[in-house]
């Protein structure tokens, strides 16, 4: 309504003028009071958010925790063999503790037990036991070589000065092999009952431990300083008598070094059978399309609302819009259950969108009709202030949605080896939309309109993807061209027309 | 939705009805942030504010007026107390300060007459400007103006004769005024 002011009546005119005007405010302020009046809301997304958290976290920490060795059986077994290592293969070492923590926990648990031992067989025994806690924890490192293994048969010599058997030699070997490749609870206290010498002699007697040696222990009134229990298991051998046992080291080494190499073997192996799985994880830049069906209900020129008419024209086709850059990232689990046929799952957020080429108009009413699930229709009125098609003050609107997914799918390995490999995979991703945004074509394709209540909250899409695998160093490598589909329209069924997006991307996943 | 059924929804705490109150007289109500605001930002600030007191003192209104005069009041009351709580608003409504004000009409864009006169009002200094919001558009009283604004009576008279001369000044620069040919030669001859 064009009125010129009248200096006559300046306040009603002016007051006039001033009430006529209005702005259509942003959906933001409405997100804030909602939010402020209903802060319970809110909950769902956070939680959803920490939910997300705690899996990535999981993931990683499951990804990164070293894996453990598991104990090895020598090919040759004497009797006693199996009997040491029996016991030794009980006893358990915590990995992640540090040399320099292990020792003080091993000086504390030590102090405790030797209050009744000979005070210089204490000394001795307090620094044996020093020297050995350390060594032990550079033992169950997997990348011990057979250098530090030299180092360690000082452990060995249970036996005093005389020229021990062979048998004696190998049960020791065993004995050392079992605690390299055996985690050992270093926390556990080493009970006084060990350091007894007639306990000392039942317990080797009670593992058929060659005989000279259990004698040449009691004879020589010798305490064994090194000779302790972890868990009731022997472990260790008496310091004084290393020195004179060097050669023989030699000859351990000589004869472990097959053992070592058969351990190594096997370990391999044991990987080998735990790499049936692989994390990825990977960031997919995107590009979104829109494709949409279904056709728009419009009101005839009577304005009555029973009487509707359906537009002849798909909706889609009077938009002008942009296709937008997304993406997608995410942790992915490919396990293979068949030689050629993987299993995938995992977790991702994607982003994707398009921009709408809107003009900017006055602000004016534009009206939305919907069909309920009945068929009835009924129209909502909204205020608006773009109007559809170009102009001079030409605006993008952003129609966008986030969601979290979780596909669960199949992967086929198309051809390839072990190193190369090109891979189909098709996945069906249940997604939750944490946020979006969309402006709709106004029933009379004039304007458009945002109402974020008729966004759907959940969703479904389906991918598509033909990937590349390869391995470079330690990494492997996943690359490869993907298609993402939004099977369920991006609002809700009483908004007749349907939008699903369509994302193309190239996808790039590393593993270790 | 009827006025009635937005009422009770929004005092059963509905977000239904409370959005469809929103939506029928938030745009009006952000024009009237709008004339008091220095821009946009700041005057969808106030209207956020002004809907939070609006949900929750919905409980005190009584049918006896139109809701859309009782959320407008509380809305501009909104607006005059967050104006207050700054410093540059107070310093503003000092008559020396706001004499010398420089126009540049330049800024104000060519839209629809009504958009016009709100943006000429705009173009006031923020004392003049809210002086003459609350007495030729909101209808209060000077002596009303003076105790909202903290100011004596005189000051608001004479703040709002000074905001008016210059609004003149400016609607006429951009054509919107028209005004009998005596007052134009008074106008000049005040000049």
């Amino acid at each position: 309504m064009e009125r010129r002011f009248d200096m006559t009546n300046f306040e009603q005119s002016l007051k006039d003028h001033a009430d006529q005007f209005f702005i259509v405010p942003s959906r933001k302020v409405w997100h804030g009071i909602y939010n402020d009046l209903h802060p319970g809301s809110k909950w769902p997304s956070m939680a959803m958010g920490l939910i997300f958290l705690f899996t990535l976290i999981g993931i990683g920490h499951l990804n990164n925790t070293p894996k453990q060795t598991v104990s090895l059986a020598p090919t040759e077994k004497t009797e006693s063999e199996v009997s040491v290592k029996n016991e030794v293969a009980s006893a358990k070492l915590t990995p992640g503790i540090t040399n320099e923590k292990k020792k003080n926990q091993t000086q504390v648990s030590a102090g405790s037990t030797v209050d009744n031992v000979n005070p210089n067989t204490r000394v001795a025994i307090e620094n044996s036991i020093n020297e050995l806690s350390s060594k032990h924890s550079s033992i169950v490192t997997e990348k011990a070589t057979v250098n530090n293994f030299k180092k360690e048969n000082k452990i060995k010599n249970v036996i005093s000065g005389n020229e021990s058997s062979y048998s004696g030699e190998r049960k020791m070997l065993s004995n050392n092999v079992s605690i390299e490749n055996n985690p050992v609870d270093v926390s556990g206290a080493f009970k006084k009952e060990f350091y007894n010498p007639d306990a000392v002699k039942n317990k080797m007697a009670a593992n058929n431990i060659n005989k000279d040696y259990t004698a040449s222990i009691i004879e020589n009134k010798i305490l064994l300083p090194e000779i302790f229990f972890f868990n009731n298991d022997l472990l260790a051998t008496p310091v004084p008598l290393i020195n004179n046992l060097k050669e023989q080291n030699e000859t351990f080494i000589k004869n472990n070094e097959s053992t070592k190499t058969q351990q190594n073997t096997t370990t391999r192996t044991r990987k080998k059978k735990n790499g049936k799985v692989n994390w990825f994880y990977y960031i997919t830049p995107t590009i979104t399309s829109v494709y949409f069906t279904g056709k728009a209900i419009q009101k005839t020129p009577s304005s009555n609302f029973s009487t509707i008419v359906i537009l002849p024209n798909q909706p889609g086709n009077n938009m002008i819009y942009n296709a937008r850059l997304g993406l997608e990232t995410g942790t992915e689990m490919v396990y293979s259950f068949a030689k050629l046929w993987s299993f995938t799952t995992g977790a991702h957020v994607s982003y994707s969108g398009y921009n709408i080429i809107s003009n900017q108009v006055h602000p004016t009413f534009a009206s939305l009709i919907f069909k309920n699930e009945s068929g009835a229709t009924y129209s909502k009125s909204y205020i608006t202030h773009y109007g559809n098609g170009q102009g001079q003050n030409q605006i993008s609107l952003k129609n966008y949605n986030l969601q979290l997914s979780v596909p669960v799918g199949l992967q086929y390995v198309l051809w390839g080896n072990k190193n190369l490999q090109i891979n189909l995979g098709s996945t069906i991703e249940p997604s939750f939309v944490l946020k979006s945004n969309a402006f709709l074509l106004s029933s009379d394709g004039r304007n458009y309109v945002n109402d974020p209540e008729l966004m759907r909250k959940i969703n479904v899409s389906g991918n598509f993807g033909s990937y590349v695998t390869f391995s470079s160093n330690k990494l492997k490598w996943k690359v490869g061209p993907s298609v993402r589909y939004q099977v369920l329209s991006t609002y809700k069924n009483i908004y007749p027309v349907k939008e699903h997006l369509i994302d193309y991307g190239i996808r790039i996943g590393i593993s270790k | 939705m009827t006025e009635e059924m937005m009422l009770q929804g929004c005092l059963d705490n509905l977000a239904t009805a409370q959005e469809a109150l929103y939506n029928r007289f938030s745009p009006r109500m952000l024009g009237v942030c709008y004339r008091y605001a220095r821009n946009r930002e700041d005057a969808e600030d106030m209207l956020q504010e002004g809907f939070m007191k609006v949900y929750a003192q919905i409980h005190q209104f009584r049918n006896t007026g139109a809701l859309e005069g009782w959320i407008r009041k509380i809305i501009v009351h909104t607006c005059i107390n967050i104006l207050k709580k700054n410093k540059k608003f107070s310093d503003s409504v000092d008559l020396i300060h706001a004499s010398a004000v420089q126009l540049n009409e330049n800024n104000i864009p060519s839209m629809l007459q009504a958009k016009q006169v709100v943006e000429c009002i705009r173009l006031l200094p923020m004392g003049y400007r809210t002086v003459l919001n609350l007495y030729a558009i909101e209808g209060f009283s000077h002596k009303e103006i003076g105790s909202i604004l903290d100011i004596e009576e005189s000051t608001s008279r004479s703040q709002y004769t000074r905001a008016r001369g210059l609004l003149e000044e400016i609607l006429l620069k951009k054509r919107i005024l028209q005004k009998p040919r005596e007052s134009v030669r008074m106008v000049s001859g005040t000049k």
